[in-house]
């Protein structure tokens, strides 16, 4: 198996360099995190709000648009196109499930956009010299898990929505809603401790936290040993739901694209 | 023992009409009406393996569908299939390592990158060893020609090329059943032929089974001893070519040029004069009385130059299929073709 993933990658990376304008406009693009500072850098100015200084805010969207960075998915347009032209058929004829295609064609833009990020950060550090993490090095470990769980569950929940294309014509409705609800309630309009606590103690469990904000909350340091407990175990539930789901809607699907074809 | 079995196999599609307009669309909200699209009816054929079989049809016959039943795309509405022992629709891995699917249309080859990339990707997808990768890779090179392309973007090759490129990432693999739906559709002659000569040289060395469909009746000749005919899903005729042609076209056909007028003789006498032209006429003749006729035409003709041809295949599979149609019409039956084969 890794042997394939292997191969994919480095023909998803190959495929990448092809469009090398492209990517880094794409990869510089990322405006949301930067207009939420801007609003919560200003509002800030005459004193914290809830516990948030101007530089904890600028702390908290600058590292939330290099998580988004890290964690963007676009596999729904890709899905979509291929099941509603036929294309996906070609791909069932490979004995591999053509889920690890489209993970790899993401893995493969998540290795090189680094390269594009680590500049931007250092340029973002000198600008506001006063950023302050939580780096010890356990805290980093849990930060790379809480991102690769952000990634996965973007990831699983786009492609579940893009199988739906199996069943009806405008699955991009519902994950742009899935979209804006994890905007909410993941931490881009504001730090979720910022909500009212009866919203905040909600929006603590569900998976729009972990697609965003979780990461970034681990670096802030603020989170307890308890609350990093529940967290890491909330988000490995969520990773969970996602797996099951997704492999009750593709073999429902499956079975439905086999009845009609493309 | 057969190596591709379908028994029976009936694959129906639920389609609903709608009326043109805006009432029809209000009507066909309120209240769908579903009908069934029988794109195969009722087909059964065995197929033993190293044959290479041809699968005519005209265009909504059920080919594809039939095609798409065999590699796993789809699964029948009812009848049962079996491949080399597998059921197909369950798509094992190792089932699909066995075979492959060329469709005429579709590609899989990645289009920003070279052919060999996805040749890569598929040499480890399928679990291709090294040495077998190589080993199969020259051989295809060599028999397709593929040598200056491999390395070429494939959206920069032409059509004939990338058909090669696509046929030749279908075989990486070595499967053993071949479904060829269309291989040689939009390639010039020259590319057509090598084609042709590809798939049975692929055959020959291989022992593979191979089913072709084709509208080019010279793939077909080119290619296959048996046919199987089928229109409008059913079953038309499974067996020899050429047994076909003997019993729907039981005539042969003798291409004559005069070397002067003819003086008071009638062409009519010797047999069903289809075409005069000049000093050249063309005159079907039934097969038996062939030899006969022919030696008196060169007796009592002034004749310059003479060919006994068998009827073109398409003349023979126009009216397999024509014949097909009158029965159709008086069993009072609907025209509805498959959506898409």
């Amino acid at each position: 198996m890794f042997k394939k993933y292997l191969a994919l990658l480095r023909q998803s990376l190959a495929a990448l360099f092809e469009y090398r304008a492209n990517m880094l406009i794409w990869m510089l693009i990322n405006v949301m995190p930067l207009v939420m500072l801007a609003v919560w850098f200003s509002m800030s100015e005459g004193g914290p709000i809830a516990g948030y200084t101007q530089s904890d805010f600028v702390s908290y969207y600058l590292l939330l648009a290099l998580v988004q960075q890290m964690t963007t998915v676009w596999v729904i347009y890709e899905l979509d196109y291929e099941i509603r032209h036929g294309d996906l058929s070609i791909k069932l004829l490979h004995p591999l499930n053509p889920l690890h295609d489209y993970l790899a064609t993401n893995l493969a833009d998540k290795i090189l956009r680094p390269f594009a990020l680590i500049p931007l950060a250092l340029l973002a550090w000198m600008i506001f010299p006063t950023i302050h993490y939580d780096i010890a090095p356990l805290n980093v470990i849990l930060f790379v898990v809480a991102l690769a769980g952000a990634w996965f569950i973007r990831f699983i929940a786009q492609y579940i929505f893009g199988l739906l294309a199996f069943w009806v014509s405008d699955s991009m409705t519902l994950n742009d809603i899935w979209y804006g609800l994890s905007q909410m309630l993941g931490g881009m309009i504001a730090p979720l401790t910022l909500f009212p606590s009866n919203v905040t103690a909600i929006a603590n469990w569900l998976p729009f936290r972990f697609m965003l904000s979780f990461p970034v909350e681990i670096a802030s340091g603020r989170l307890t040993r308890a609350d990093l407990a529940m967290g890491i175990a909330a988000m490995l539930f969520w990773v969970g739901v996602g797996i099951v789901v997704y492999r009750w809607v593709w073999r429902r699907g499956i079975r439905r694209f086999s009845a009609f074809g493309a | 023992m057969a190596q591709i079995v379908l028994d029976h196999l009936c694959k129906y599609y639920q389609v609903h009409q709608k009326e043109p307009g805006l009432v029809g669309s209000l009507r066909s909200f309120v209240r769908r009406k579903y009908h069934d699209v029988k794109a195969v009816d009722d087909l059964s054929f065995a197929i033993d393996a190293g044959e290479i079989v041809g699968f005519l049809g005209p265009n909504g016959a059920g080919k594809t569908t039939t095609l798409k039943v065999l590699s796993g795309l789809l699964y029948p509405t009812s009848g049962s299939v079996s491949v080399l022992g597998f059921t197909p629709s369950e798509r094992r891995d190792a089932y699909l390592r066995q075979i492959t699917l060329v469709m005429g249309q579709k590609q899989q080859l990645n289009w920003d990158l070279p052919a060999i990339e996805t040749f890569l990707v598929n040499a480890a997808i399928y679990e291709i060893p090294d040495a077998q990768y190589k080993e199969t890779l020259d051989e295809l090179t060599e028999l397709l020609e593929l040598a200056p392309l491999l390395k070429k973007q494939v959206r920069k090759l032409s059509l004939g090329e990338r058909m090669k490129c696509e046929i030749a990432a279908a075989l990486l693999h070595r499967p053993q059943i071949l479904f060829l739906d269309e291989p040689t559709i939009g390639l010039d002659v020259t590319m057509q032929t090598k084609i042709r000569q590809f798939i049975a040289e692929y055959n020959q060395r291989h022992k593979a089974t191979v089913i072709l469909t084709s509208h080019y009746m010279a793939d077909v000749t080119a290619l296959c001893q048996r046919v199987i005919v089928i229109d409008h899903g059913k079953l038309l005729y499974d067996g020899d070519l050429r047994a076909l042609a003997e019993k729907i076209a039981p005539h042969k056909l003798i291409r004559i040029e005069f070397s002067h007028s003819l003086n008071g003789h009638r062409l009519e006498e010797y047999g069903e004069v289809i075409k005069t032209r000049g000093q050249r006429a063309e005159l079907l003749v039934p097969r038996d009385a062939t030899p006969n006729v022919a030696a008196r035409m060169l007796a009592e003709l002034p004749i310059s130059d003479v060919t006994i041809e068998e009827p073109p295949i398409e003349q023979v599979i126009t009216r397999v299929f024509e014949q097909a149609a009158r029965a159709r019409t008086e069993r009072g039956e609907s025209d509805e073709e498959a959506e898409d084969e």
